[in-house]
């Protein structure tokens, strides 16, 4: 009876000692948490760039999207306009992000051109691609620029390039992709 | 048995003296902590600060932050540095926390995502607010980070909306990072 007592005295002490122990874990651990907010509101706009059809080509979501259809033998066809509804300045840039059946053109150059100063954004030369993407161009403030196509093949089929229009607001990191399709017949 | 009582009671006593001391070490250092905090008022160990693209947000004292933003129909908006999370000489953990967000018209939009990057553009977190019905749906990785000294991570937000949103429509969304060191 004396050796029972002496061993249930001695579980109990452990027993609160360790619950005491770990009750106060949080008080010896001193951590800080805080909490940073932040409110966020997200507003439907109108584009603030849109695209219009010149030639050969069909606009979704309201000038954000645009499909584009040409023919073997294509030249120097102004196929879209890109219209700033803004005072301003963005800067532009067409960049392939997929392609298909692109092994029967012998060559297809799309680029930018407001007229005076073109610059190329897209090449292929005898199915490959030799520029999936462009240099930054300048859009002005209230400014219009064309998106201008070629086009030439070696056999009957469809072609599709895949692009997206990069707008970036000028100075930042702000941009909208604008997702446009070539279709070669 | 007299003796194996009193050995134990003196067991206990020593273990009770010893925790005492404990506790009354840890509160203490756990009030400096705050003291310290309270005196810098500006200098948090983890900061917000406004990034490239914050354009008509702000932040206020590095704690708080007021975002706007836009989304264009059926168009990819993305803000790539809206908000910098500025890491002073401590390591702690960090992570994103979905508060609340308005379904008023979540018909309108098709995804907001916020998300936290760290210095060399790994994902640390994600809130992905997509659109199911008349109520926004989130998909998220919420998990603790932990956060390198004077290190500067990243919030990015992209947006989109739907191709038959109504111009001027709005959703308010309310996050926060929590901080843990």
């Amino acid at each position: 009876m004396k050796c029972w007592c002496t061993v249930k005295s001695r579980n109990l002490t452990c027993l609160i000692s360790l619950l005491i122990l770990v009750g106060t874990l949080n008080i010896a651990k001193g951590s800080i948490n805080f909490a940073e907010t932040i409110q966020a509101t997200a507003s439907v706009s109108s584009p603030l760039v849109t695209l219009e059809s010149v030639s050969n080509s069909e606009i979704f979501n309201a000038g954000t999207s645009a499909n584009v259809t040409v023919s073997n033998e294509t030249s120097n066809l102004n196929v879209l306009r890109i219209l700033n509804q803004t005072k301003d300045e963005w800067q532009l840039q067409l960049i392939k992000y997929d392609e298909s059946n692109i092994a029967r053109l012998t060559n297809c150059t799309i680029w930018f051109n407001n007229g005076s100063t073109p610059s190329k954004q897209i090449e292929i030369s005898d199915g490959q691609f030799i520029q999936p993407s462009g240099d930054y161009y300048n859009l002005v403030g209230g400014g219009v620029d064309n998106i201008t196509i070629t086009a030439s093949t070696n056999t009957a089929g469809t072609s599709y390039i895949y692009t997206h229009l990069k707008i970036l607001k000028p100075n930042t990191s702000t941009y909208a992709l604008y997702i446009i399709t070539f279709e070669v017949t | 048995m007299n003796t194996k009582y009193k050995k134990s009671l003196k067991i206990v006593t020593l273990l009770i003296s010893a925790l005492l001391i404990a506790t009354a070490s840890a509160t203490i250092y756990y009030s400096l902590s705050v003291d310290g905090t309270a005196t810098v008022d500006d200098t948090y160990p983890v900061a917000l600060v406004a990034g490239a693209d914050i354009g008509g947000g702000s932040v206020t004292g590095g704690r708080t932050a007021t975002l706007a933003v836009s989304a264009y129909l059926g168009v990819t908006l993305t803000y790539e540095n809206v908000l910098t999370v500025d890491n002073g000489a401590t390591t702690p953990s960090v992570r994103l926390r979905h508060v609340s967000i308005d379904d008023t018209y979540a018909d309108d939009f098709v995804f907001i995502n916020i998300v936290l990057l760290d210095g060399s553009g790994n994902q640390k977190g994600y809130l992905n607010y997509t659109v199911s019905g008349s109520a926004f749906v989130l998909t998220s990785d919420t998990d603790w980070e932990a956060m390198a000294a004077d290190a500067n991570w990243n919030i990015r937000i992209e947006t989109q909306a739907a191709a038959t949103a109504t111009n001027g429509h709005t959703a308010d969304i309310a996050i926060a990072i929590d901080v843990q060191e």
